[in-house]
């Protein structure tokens, strides 16, 4: 195995073992936040009162069961601990890329939201609201590995190159 | 910015994968730089050079227009 040493100051990254941890924790933490969010799953006694609940007719204490800010935050670290581990061999190219990724990212989860806002109304807008909250990792996760693992990976060509 | 690693490299026999080694980075790093699809670093650049034992201005040489 190859031992890379280039390293950078001040890198913000988590450790690299931490995606494989994220990759294998996504599933379980996907079906979970689907089951909250479609089917309104609750893991009973899971509350806590929290000081008001401001509805239409009331604003006073009120219990909440929390499995779906669980679900919710689960979901973030999942997505979190894949989209920014170093890779295996981190090195300023990588770094390039991950960058140009993050602002590509941005610009494609903007550009969807401005069109669901001017297209989407009322409760739809609420979800679309609830996905923007993470496609903006998603879709960074997406490119990046894209033009990493695809778009730059010729393994082949330096076969014949000696 | 072109630059002539590949004939670098051939004259000292290595591959992509070696000179990656050499300056600590992956060997994809190389390949895009030699294919010039990729700018290295001023650290990169003077880490290749030596490996080359040569100046950076031997290996990385601006074009018109940059």
């Amino acid at each position: 195995m190859v031992k890379y040493n280039f390293q950078y100051e001040g890198s913000n990254l988590l450790p690299n073992k931490a995606r494989k941890l994220g990759w294998f924790i996504l599933l379980p933490v996907l079906l979970f936040g689907i089951f909250v969010m479609y089917w309104n799953f609750e893991i009973p006694g899971f509350e806590v009162i929290i000081p008001y609940s401001d509805t239409l007719f009331s604003s006073e204490p009120a219990p909440n069961n929390l499995t779906d800010e669980l679900a919710a935050i689960l979901f973030l670290v999942a997505l979190i601990l894949i989209a920014f581990s170093e890779e295996r061999d981190e090195d300023e190219f990588v770094s390039k890329i991950r960058l140009e990724s993050l602002q590509w990212s941005v610009y494609i989860n903007y550009g969807l939201l401005a069109m669901a806002i001017l297209f989407i109304y009322d409760s739809d807008f609420f979800q679309v609201l609830i996905y923007n909250m993470y496609t903006i990792l998603i879709f960074f996760i997406l490119r990046f590995n894209y033009v990493l693992r695809v778009k730059f990976n010729s393994n082949q060509v330096e076969v014949h190159e000696k | 910015m072109k630059n002539n690693l590949k004939v670098q490299r051939a004259i000292l026999n290595i591959t992509q994968s070696e000179l990656a080694e050499k300056t600590g980075v992956s060997r994809q790093t190389i390949n895009t730089i030699e294919s010039g699809k990729y700018v290295p670093s001023t650290v990169l650049a003077l880490k290749l050079a030596k490996v080359f034992r040569a100046n950076v201005e031997e290996i990385f040489l601006l074009e018109p227009g940059d």
